[in-house]
């Protein structure tokens, strides 16, 4: 696989060190007067190359812990950084800018635009970036080759599959070459055999792009494709493990 | 380049969208818009058709393309000439007089107040479409001298429907007779040939004859025309005094010119004179030369005599006489000098004492002659003079009495002149004498012919009264409403040719004359501002509650799409692409919908509603309205709908975009 192009936006060069790092960071959500807890004090970092896999029950905090993440979010308090750089107070138009150039994101069902095709929905991010429309749909091409779906490059959402649409998410994430891919349950409302194709592209990027993932998974078969393991219990972190996948 | 990157991001959402979104929410935001611009579009095209319906009844019915009436006084005078000169005008099709002779019609014991027109029928239907509007009989032909044509406003026609019956003569047809008051109060009856009706309440209260029929009716000339007549003559009195002032200034440039001509034959008779005294013994001969110049000074006293008389018809025999005296003289002095010649030349060669004698006389003869030809080249210079002073004087019958006077003087002297041909001597000196009086006498003719002239031109002067006073004269008696007389207009009505710039013809209208004005439909259209007024506020209160609802509809329509995909947004938003490309793909979206939906709404109004209306028109109190598109109306539309679209889909797509992308996916 060719290497993905670092992406056209300049952003700040990346620090030695971790991908990703939290700092404390708590996130207390307020549902009119009512506030409810969902993260306290969590601090992890991510090093290039880890696909790290945060696990809990459901009500533990571990999709509220990859919103801060990856940037989709902002904490109650604690801190973000990115390649090094603090990134929880950038106002949404940097964020925003971030998670186009540096993240990538496969959310857990209907993450594709309708009325795209697979390949449109895949280099859409490419474009925001102001490449070139025959530059983005010859990477689109490639990635889709790289999730095994060159053949589906023209087809609408509707006319694929959950597992090809997950695997269309990623290869969309894949995009503008994000220096994390988070992924929010993607196998949820897959069957196990489209989970499991899912589950293998992540690790198979992981493994020969060396991209750095963070998924979550409440399916405690997920964890033999991580490399590090990140428990969480009622918004705290539990355990963090690095495992042999 | 960031902008750039927003547009094309949005551009490609927004094509994708529309190509392969929710076919029936576009279908239906289409649909909505057609329907919208069709509403907005319908009361303008049907106020502007009204509006031309008015202006084409107007025209046709009313003013035609340039109405002309008088500044001064009810009527325009000399109108047949003048309508010759309009229709001469280039960028003028037609023309046609019409003359207001009437005020009230009536029928048994039904009366309408109505302007009673005489008219031309045959260049009426020229310029108006009246003719072509009979609801029954027929239209006026010329010569018509007892026919009426009446609207259905007047008539009524049983036609109880019509808004105007009630004040109608009701149930007056073709073939009735009706009773018309004229302008100047006595009535006429006339027999009704037709009924018109344009379906327009301004011209259907209408009533015509014919001129011919008007001109039996009236005298030649009324009374205001009368005081214009006299008016006229009044100027051209003042006129005919100023060229008679003229004229004698010309006469005592003539008298100048006898004075003159007085002077060279002063000269003459003084050299006749020293001829004469050198003559003593042969003076039969020579006293029949004197003779002669006595006859020729009595010719001049007779040319005097003339001018006395009247100079206008003696100036060419004043100055005959006197030439052929002197050159008779001059022929018998010569002859005189040829008798003696001959005598001398008998004279035996011992030449006796009475040849010498006689030769000598034959030399004087010979002198004689030359003074009497000179004395006849002056009186003939005289003469010249005198005619001119006679040709000058012929203008002026007032100017006589002086030179009658002068003439007098002129007779007396050359009677003195006669006397003194007994002597050759005394006569020649009573010859200086009258010549000196006759130039007296032609200075006083010069004196007097400027006296004259001055007399003349201070008469001119106050001739006739003032143009200020004449005005109000003649408003005091259109105020009492004298009829116009024949060959008079109230108002004539021009059609410009077609493609004709309307501004020219009435340009060179205007240069025809100076007291009439022109005045186009537009400004005798007053009567229908009003109308115009209320449709213009009509028009302006339904377009904007119509784009109001255009709004709202594009806003609730955006809002319901944007709800269905408020998850999709959450996700682009999260996937890094801007909130203004979202924006900026909703807003494309309505665009491109309203701008089909204009589109659409345009084919359907002009090619199915226009023509289903051409077919079946409104029927308006004004007449039947079809639609009628107006371009620059159309435009506006078309613009202001698509940027009320923008804007109602940018609303609820900034509110969406506002959102936390957490509550966009998940909330």
């Amino acid at each position: 696989m060719a290497h993905l192009s670092p992406a056209a936006q300049p952003v700040p060069a990346p620090e030695p060190g971790a991908a990703i790092r939290a700092e404390a960071v708590s996130k207390v959500y307020r549902l009119g007067a009512v506030e409810v807890p969902a993260l306290f004090d969590v601090s992890l970092a991510v090093d290039p190359g880890e696909m790290v896999c945060i696990m809990g029950k459901s009500g533990s905090g571990k999709s509220t812990l990859l919103r801060q993440l990856g940037l989709i979010d902002l904490p109650t308090s604690g801190r973000i950084h990115l390649e090094g750089h603090e990134v929880t107070g950038l106002p949404e138009s940097r964020r925003a800018r971030l998670r186009l150039d540096r993240l990538g994101y496969v959310f857990q069902e209907y993450a594709l635009i309708a009325a795209l095709t697979a390949a449109e929905n895949v280099y859409l991010p490419a474009l925001m970036q102001g490449q070139r429309r025959s530059q983005c749909r010859a990477r689109a091409t490639e990635l889709l080759a790289q999730v095994e779906l060159a053949d589906r490059m023209d087809h609408r959402p509707k006319e694929l599959s959950g597992g090809e649409q997950q695997r269309v998410a990623i290869a969309r994430a894949l995009v503008n070459g994000p220096v994390i891919v988070f992924a929010d349950e993607p196998t949820a409302n897959l069957d196990s055999i489209s989970g499991r194709a899912v589950m293998e592209t992540l690790a198979r990027l992981n493994r020969e792009l060396g991209i750095t993932v963070v998924f979550v998974s409440h399916d405690p078969d997920d964890r033999r494709w991580a490399t590090r393991l990140v428990a969480l219990r009622d918004g705290r972190l539990e355990s963090d493990e690095r495992v042999a996948p | 380049m960031t902008r750039f990157r927003r547009t094309r991001v949005a551009l490609f959402l927004a094509v994708r969208s529309l190509a392969r979104g929710n076919a029936s929410i576009t279908l239906m935001s289409v649909a909505m818009l057609t329907a919208i611009f069709i509403s907005v579009m319908f009361l303008p095209s049907l106020i502007a058709g009204a509006t031309d319906g008015l202006n084409k009844q107007v025209v046709g019915t009313l003013t035609g393309d340039l109405s002309i009436t008088p500044t001064t006084g009810s009527a325009i005078h000399d109108g047949t000439a003048y309508l010759a000169q309009i229709r001469g005008t280039a960028g003028v099709e037609a023309a046609t007089g019409m003359r207001r002779v009437g005020n009230e019609v009536s029928h048994g014991a039904e009366s309408v107040a109505v302007g009673v027109d005489a008219i031309e029928p045959v260049s009426y239907a020229a310029v108006f479409t009246t003719p072509q509007h009979l609801i029954e009989g027929a239209f006026l032909t010329p010569g018509d001298k007892d026919g009426i044509v009446l609207g259905i406003g007047v008539a009524g026609a049983d036609q109880t429907r019509q808004r105007t019956y009630g004040s109608s003569l009701k149930t007056v047809h073709t073939g009735d007779k009706v009773d018309v008051t004229l302008a100047g109060g006595q009535s006429h009856t006339f027999v009704v040939r037709g009924v018109y009706q344009n379906n327009f309440p301004l011209s259907d209260q209408g009533a015509f004859i014919t001129l011919d029929a008007a001109d039996s009716l009236v005298s030649d000339t009324d009374i205001s025309e009368q005081l214009r007549t006299t008016f006229d003559a009044l100027d051209k009195l003042t006129a005919t005094l100023r060229t008679a002032s003229g004229t004698s200034a010309s006469l005592a440039t003539g008298a100048g010119g006898v004075a003159s001509a007085l002077d060279t034959l002063t000269s003459s008779a003084s050299a006749l004179a020293s001829s004469a005294s050198s003559v003593d013994a042969g003076a039969d001969r020579l006293a029949s030369s004197a003779a002669a110049v006595a006859s020729s000074a009595s010719s001049l006293a007779a040319a005097g005599q003339s001018l006395a008389d009247g100079l206008q018809k003696t100036s060419t025999t004043l100055g005959k006489p006197a030439v052929a005296g002197a050159t008779g003289s001059a022929t018998a002095a010569a002859t005189a000098a040829q008798d003696a010649a001959a005598l001398v030349a008998t004279c035996p060669p011992s030449t006796p004492a009475y040849c010498v004698t006689v030769g000598h006389h034959a030399t004087l003869s010979k002198d004689a002659a030359t003074s009497a030809a000179a004395s006849a080249k002056a009186t003939a210079t005289l003469a010249g003079a005198v005619t001119k002073a006679a040709a000058s004087a012929a203008t002026l019958a007032s100017g006589l009495a002086q030179l009658a006077t002068a003439t007098s003087s002129l007779s007396t002297a050359a009677t003195s002149l006669a006397q003194g041909t007994s002597g050759v001597a005394s006569g020649a000196a009573g010859l200086a004498t009258a010549t000196d009086e006759v130039r007296a006498s032609a200075q006083k003719v010069a004196s007097g012919a400027d006296s004259l002239a001055a007399a003349l031109a201070k008469g001119a002067d106050v001739t006739g009264p003032t143009k200020a006073d004449r005005d109000s004269t003649l408003a005091k008696l259109d105020a009492l409403g004298t009829p116009p007389g024949k060959d008079s207009f109230t108002r004539i009505v021009v059609t410009a040719a077609p493609g004709a710039d309307d501004a020219q013809v009435q340009t060179q209208l205007a240069a025809l004359r100076s007291d009439v004005q022109l005045q186009s439909p537009a400004q005798l259209a007053a009567a229908i501002q009003d109308q115009l007024d209320t449709f213009e506020l009509i028009d302006r209160i339904m377009r904007v509650m119509s784009l109001l609802v255009a709004a709202i509809t594009v806003i609730i329509i955006t809002y319901v799409d944007l709800a269905n995909r408020r998850r999709q947004i959450g996700i682009e938003r999260a996937i890094g692409i801007r909130s203004a490309a979202i924006v900026g793909s909703y807003v494309i979206k309505s665009i491109v919908t309203a701008a089909v939906g204009t589109v659409v709404g345009y084919l359907l109004f002009r090619f199915v509603l226009v023509p289903v209306v051409d077919q079946h028109p409104f029927q308006f109190p004004s007449g039947p309205v079809t639609l009628l598109i107006v371009p620059e109306v159309t435009r506006s539309n078309v613009v202001i709908l698509i940027v009320v679209a923008a804007v109602a889909a940018l609303i609820p797509a900034v509110r969406t975009v506002r959102m936390r992308i957490l509550d966009a996916i998940w909330g």
